[in-house]
């Protein structure tokens, strides 16, 4: 975003908290949500290196399961599939989210 | 509109100077804008026009000088910046219409968000505002919907709905295409009409001989030399500003003429 969106903003007497709230956040807001649907996938993903720190997460869990069980390959189908639905449906929410606020705009960038 | 004998000072720049690096931007300049009148500033690129107007509208803070709206100092530390903008509307050269706002939204916010306005009577105006300049078909589309002497008009309801004393224009028509640049100068001929108080930075030579009460060139930071658009255009007094004012109308030559043409209808 261009320094000016906050020199307008000033120039018809908003303060610069004002400015930020109602037109540097709008818009920055927008600009952000695509890296974050990817950075929330990776960081589901990513919850599984707090097994170092001993926190039993879900790949951790499966392999309880597993070792309780002896099927292996349902555990971990299961915590496989857990992670898909995880990042599949953040995404998806995320995705109808930047969608809706899109700004329309004719203009081919 | 204009009363001769008693003409109210709006703006009043008083030994104004402001350095950037080092380097003088502006030295130790005075102007007074009076109450209806057009003043157009002219002068080649980077000679402190825009810093000027900057510092009027307190978005550049000036290093020394005084600088008064209906006399009284807005450079005194105790003035309240965002009040004084309220009351001293802006037009960029680039538009800078907020993008993700209507042009309604655009105008009305201000009236929302600064004057503390009812959403519908804001709505009102704004759309009282964007019929004014001509847009009243436009004013659910969005700035990316719009073409750029649309934006531009849009920008000049933006200001005019705050109810400014004062519009300063900075260069409101060189980032246009050749085509658009009619539509936005007709507006502000309307504004002219009208009585609106107007600070112009422009290259529109024909615009400026039209609609001026005054030109003042600078150059290097300080006033060459001012007058009525009759004097500075067919008799400057300053070798220099003649110098200009040829290279200009060399440069812009066809459009120069085609906006006496346009005078003579």
């Amino acid at each position: 975003m261009g320094s000016g969106q906050m020199v307008a903003a000033r120039s018809i007497g908003m303060s610069r908290i004002k400015a930020i709230r109602h037109i540097i956040l709008p818009q920055a807001i927008r600009i952000a949500i695509p890296p974050w649907s990817n950075e929330a996938a990776t960081v589901v993903k990513d919850s599984s290196l707090v097994y170092a720190l001993g926190v039993a997460e879900i790949l951790r869990r499966a392999q309880f399961v597993s070792a309780r069980t002896y099927e292996p390959f349902l555990a971990f189908s299961i915590a496989a599939l857990i992670y898909f639905v995880l990042t599949f449906v953040t995404n998806r929410i995320l995705d109808k989210v930047e969608r809706r606020i899109e700004i329309p705009t004719t203009q081919v960038a | 509109m204009k009363s001769v004998i008693l003409e109210k000072i709006i703006i009043e720049v008083i030994n104004l100077s402001k350095q950037y690096g080092g380097k003088d931007v502006l030295k130790d300049i005075s102007l007074k804008v009076y109450e209806g009148d057009t003043v157009v500033i002219i002068g080649p690129s980077g000679t402190g026009k825009s810093t000027l107007l900057r510092c009027i509208n307190l978005l550049t803070k000036p290093d020394s000088g005084i600088i008064k709206l209906d006399d009284i100092e807005i450079t005194s530390p105790e003035t309240n910046g965002d009040e004084v903008r309220q009351h001293i509307g802006m037009v960029f050269q680039d538009f800078l219409l907020f993008n993700h706002l209507t042009a309604l939204g655009n105008v009305s916010i201000g009236l929302t968000k600064v004057l503390g306005m009812r959403e519908d009577k804001a709505k009102e105006k704004a759309i009282k505002e964007l019929e004014r300049v001509g847009l009243g078909e436009n004013v659910d589309q969005y700035p990316g919907q719009l073409s750029g002497g649309q934006k531009q008009r849009v920008a000049i309801a933006r200001s005019l709905a705050m109810d400014p004393r004062v519009i300063l224009f900075d260069e409101p028509t060189s980032a246009l295409d050749p085509e658009l640049i009619g539509e936005v100068l007709e507006v502000m001929r309307m504004l002219v009409k009208e009585g609106m108080t107007m600070l112009v930075v422009t290259h529109e030579m024909g615009f400026a001989r039209e609609v001026a009460d005054r030109i003042v060139f600078i150059e290097n930071g300080g006033v060459v030399e001012e007058g009525p658009p009759n004097e500075l255009f067919y008799s400057p007094k300053v070798e220099r500003t003649r110098e200009f004012l040829w290279k200009i109308a060399e440069l812009y030559g066809q459009n120069q003429e085609r906006s006496i043409d346009g005078d003579d209808q």
